[in-house]
């Protein structure tokens, strides 16, 4: 296993020839360590591959005292994409991700449709079977067993899917469009499928119009109810404060009021299908976002009432700002909390572009310099509990109790209760330590023929069955082969300290996986 | 329609308001030691007579009218033929309410807090609840727990903004704050050194004991090592760790003969005791009892429809009873308050299933030697009669549930900063504490 240098975050000193065009052979060459020169390099290569121009570099250097996150010891531009495109790193994500290099990897992953996935399909359909029912068949189904198999397959895909990026965006977007299973039930299920899964990778205006149509949103913010003449306005505000303009997006309180009455009629019918309620509808007229909307005869067609939600909902989809909303929220969740202005802007650039194509936002903000610029992030408990589930080669027979563990990391799946999602900050979730550190010795202790087993003797004690070949597997499974030399000490000190039996690799296991350096991405 | 924005809180509240003003305009430099999220605030003093807060919320919406029954009323007994209890003085040897005054009466159910109700120490306030009219149970708990209606972008908790905005009550505490949860509830997020611990008697790394303490020493090392919050944390979860091993729960033995009924809510107070007697510095808790989401079948009284109602309610008050005895009546280093609400009441009028649905108005509760108890408080009884009714069929709100939290935090737990920790409100003072 080669050595990597215990290096601090590389200080960004840019050496460019301005002399020279914008070309493959225009490469930065950063100050540091000289294994890590190569990496850089390589990223800025790979990046001059893509085409796209590049400003200057994104990061600062550390204040003085700071502590580094994880990110000082990931000098590898592939493993940096592997961590962030994926549920975690995996040795053979990563040796197929070293095959094709950067931009080959993020094409391959951008391009999901291509990656044929059809046996975790065809394991989901088989244990997940109501997964696969319409509304109106749910609607008599035991709704507890609709929340498991909904929630089961979650983490089952997150797991095992080969569309890895894929099921990154249905963690963003689940929680962009959140609802709550327990207001909406198995509503949920349709919109995860028809909502989430079909467009986390498409055109967001597609996304955006299929929410407003799905009976678990309207349900859950209450806009099936909304009626002439006093409407509610949770959905009128919540699409543009939550989904499209932002907070600040530079909509007013009139506009809520308006929006609010323009969509009246915006509802479902008892199959759970999106139905428009003509005599909800307040046909009279409207100013929104400063356009009119005139009153309409009262004998109108339904579809001509509906329009006006149509078109309001055009309108805000086409807004600058709701690509600059969408555009900050991408880059926060691919590559950094604080995202640089320049990705921002060029990304909401590339939303206006192309009318909103997730994947083309997605090629902007994960260049190699930017993701080489951003310090690690912090996994949420789905990523860390899917991540540990990857980086073990779990065997998956029931993953019911082991999903559950989520619910005592606080983050069960379907149930953030506000309409804005699962946080993604470390405040939120670092309080919860012993949480995250008694999931590492739980799933490091399975050996469960009927839920879940860690084949600690296949995954760890080979090919080596000794304390330095269980910490080399370790390095290679959960780091990528990127695990800091202090740790890799520490590990060894502790497998050492004990006798060596099948209890103190799992133990050792389980305290890498709780390690400081595993809770990053 | 009832409003319930006041704009008349008293000159108390104006004026401790107008000098939070005039301290920040001087321009105290203690802006390091307060979260980033939060305004400029007045750290307020640690001092000896600040009680420690233990908050307690009836998760389900509790029917109030249940616990503490309006037998005064008489639109209370025509709206439920089938679910009522009987006034104190009805005829027959059946279950009857226990008179608080010629009003108000507990159930049976809750009938072990009459010795707290007797001394003074407990204070029954009616009618309270939120101003925002959700009967949706996360919206209404969620707002409560917040501490602000219908601000879905505010995510810290009322409790722990007040712990963000006071000194520690012990600067060396390791943990100042829990909740008695899996995860950290609404109630206490933002607050300092504030953990979810679900049992604290249990809090600890799992796994053999017998390597725990070098797999504790491996993760202090290890995390010490990264960056705050999450190495904060870490030292926060270790540490506490090593200081709940210190008290010794399962041996713990009560003061007074308080009796703790063996279920998770008993179980909780009685940690909570033992907490609150090892002196180490935790200044509040929150603790959930669920269940009270009673739509049909109620079971008000004994014998009666499988009585789960009055299960519940005797779980309620024998376990508050058991901490009145063994903690606000014991011996402590610091006083203790209580205070106990719901998300939201349930309907004046029974359903056709012998239950409530979701209603407005309710009951909460505030306890110890500093709570001007001993009565019912209500701001005029709205009344059970139809055309009284909120929407036709809920008791109304009167009283804003953040009046009586606001007078604690100021009162009891010496925290002037009341606009931080309920924003966008004046509180009314209602007289729940003691001066």
């Amino acid at each position: 296993m080669p050595t990597l240098p215990d290096a601090d975050l590389p200080d960004h000193e840019v050496v460019v020839d301005e002399s020279e065009p914008v070309a493959p052979s225009r490469r930065r060459f950063f100050a540091m360590g000289a294994s890590a020169v190569a990496t850089l390099a390589a990223s800025a290569a790979i990046d001059a591959q893509t085409g796209r121009p590049r400003g200057k570099p994104v990061a600062k250097p550390l204040p003085v005292g700071a502590k580094p996150n994880a990110s000082a010891d990931w000098k590898d531009p592939v493993l940096r994409l592997v961590r962030r495109i994926t549920m975690g790193l995996e040795p053979g994500e990563v040796a197929l991700a070293r095959q094709k290099g950067f931009a080959g990897y993020l094409n391959y992953q951008l391009n999901f449709s291509a990656i044929d996935d059809s046996a975790v399909d065809a394991l989901v359909a088989a244990r997940f079977p109501l997964l696969s029912q319409t509304s109106a068949q749910l609607k008599t189904a035991d709704g507890g067993e609709v929340y498991n198999q909904l929630a089961d397959a979650a983490v089952f895909r997150a797991m095992f899917s080969k569309r890895q990026l894929k099921e990154r965006m249905v963690e963003f977007w689940t929680d962009h469009f959140n609802s709550l299973y327990d207001k909406i039930g198995y509503l949920k299920a349709a919109d995860d499928r028809t909502v989430i899964r079909q467009h986390a990778l498409g055109k967001f205006p597609d996304m955006l119009r299929a929410s407003a149509e799905s009976a678990a949103m309207l349900g859950y913010l209450d806009q099936a109810s909304s009626r002439k003449p006093t409407p509610n306005q949770n959905y009128a505000r919540e699409i543009m404060e939550l989904h499209t303009l932002g907070v600040d997006g530079g909509y007013t309180q009139n506009d809520v009021a308006q929006l609010s009455r323009i969509l009246t009629g915006w509802s479902y019918d008892g199959n759970g299908v999106f139905a428009f309620n003509r005599s909800f509808h307040d046909f009279t007229a409207k100013t929104f976002l400063g356009v009119d909307f005139p009153a309409m005869p009262s004998n109108a067609t339904a579809a001509q009432f509906k329009s006006e939600g149509d078109l309001a909902i055009t309108m805000l989809v086409n807004h600058p700002n709701t690509a600059r909303y969408i555009a900050t929220k991408m880059a926060r969740w691919l590559l950094a909390h604080e995202p640089s202005a320049a990705v921002v802007d060029a990304t909401a650039a590339a939303y206006l572009a192309t009318g909103g194509d997730i994947k083309a936002m997605i090629r902007t903000i994960l260049t190699g310099t930017n993701l080489m610029a951003s310090p690690a992030k912090y996994k949420r408990p789905f990523h860390l509990m899917v991540s540990s589930l990857r980086a073990m080669a779990i065997e998956v027979t029931n993953i019911r109790s082991t999903r559950q563990r989520l619910d005592a990391m606080d983050m069960s799946p379907f149930y953030w209760e506000q309409p804005d999602g699962y946080p993604d900050r470390i405040s939120w979730w670092s309080g919860l330590t012993s949480q995250r550190w008694n999931w590492a010795n739980y799933i490091s202790t399975q050996n469960s023929a009927t839920n879940v087993r860690l084949n600690s003797t296949a995954i760890f004690r080979t090919p080596q069955d000794t304390a330095d070949g269980v910490v080399n597997q370790i390095a290679v499974r959960l780091f990528g082969n990127e695990m800091p030399a202090s740790l890799k000490t520490s590990l060894l000190a502790y497998l050492r300290g004990g006798t060596y039996t099948d209890t103190r690799v799992r133990e050792t296991i389980a305290l890498a996986a709780s390690s400081h350096q595993f809770q990053w991405y | 329609m009832h409003d319930d924005t006041l704009d008349t809180g008293c000159s108390e509240y104006r004026s401790l308001a107008r000098r939070d003003f005039l301290i920040r305009g001087a321009g105290f430099g203690i802006a390091a030691l307060v979260p980033s999220w939060l305004p400029n605030v007045v750290l307020a003093q640690s001092s000896s007579t600040r009680d420690i807060i233990i908050s307690v919320f009836l998760s389900g919406g509790t029917d109030g009218m249940s616990l503490v029954v309006p037998f005064g009323d008489p639109d209370y007994y025509t709206g439920r033929p089938n679910i009522a209890v009987a006034r104190p003085d009805a005829a027959g040897s059946g279950p009857k309410a226990v008179a608080l005054d010629n009003f108000f009466g507990f159930s049976p159910g809750m009938a072990p807090l009459m010795p707290a109700y007797t001394a003074g120490d407990l204070l029954v306030a009616h009618a309270t609840g939120s101003v925002d009219t959700s009967r949706s149970h996360f919206d209404a708990q969620r707002y409560i727990e917040v501490g602000k209606p219908q601000d879905l972008n505010l995510s810290t908790g009322w409790l722990g903004r007040h712990l963000a905005t006071v000194t520690p009550l012990r600067s060396s505490a390791p943990l100042r704050a829990l909740g008695l949860t899996s995860g950290l509830p609404t109630t206490l997020v933002g607050g300092p050194k504030t953990l979810p611990i679900s049992n604290p008697a249990n809090f600890r790394i799992d796994g053999s004991s017998t390597t725990a303490n070098a797999r504790t020493q491996f993760l202090a090392a290890n995390y010490a090592q990264t960056i705050d919050p999450v190495s904060a944390n870490a030292l926060d979860t270790t540490n506490t760790i090593a200081l709940l091993q210190t008290i010794n729960f399962s041996g713990y033995t009560t003061q007074n003969g308080a009796v703790y009924p063996n279920t998770g809510f008993g179980n909780s107070l009685k940690s909570s005791a033992a907490l609150i007697k090892a002196d180490v510095g935790v200044e509040a808790i929150h603790a959930f009892l669920g269940g009270w989401d009673t739509h049909t079948l109620q079971g008000n009284i004994p014998g009666v429809d499988g009585q789960g109602m009055h299960n519940r309610m005797l779980e309620l008050s024998s376990s508050l009873a058991a901490f009145y005895a063994d903690v606000i009546q014991g011996t402590t280093a610091n006083g203790v308050t209580v205070v106990v609400i719901s998300e939201f009441g349930r309907n004046a009028r029974e359903n056709g299933d012998k239950g409530t649905d979701h209603g407005r108005g309710n009951v909460a509760f505030a306890m110890g030697k500093k709570i001007n108890g001993g009565r019912v408080l209500t701001d005029r009884w709205p009344g059970l009669a139809r055309e009284n009714l909120e929407s036709g069929q809920d008791l109304r709100v009167t009283m804003d549930h953040r009046d009586i939290l606001a007078e604690i935090v100021q009162n009891r737990l010496g925290n002037s900063n009341l606009s931080t920790v309920f924003p966008d409100y004046t509180p009314r003072n209602r007289g729940v504490t003691k001066p």
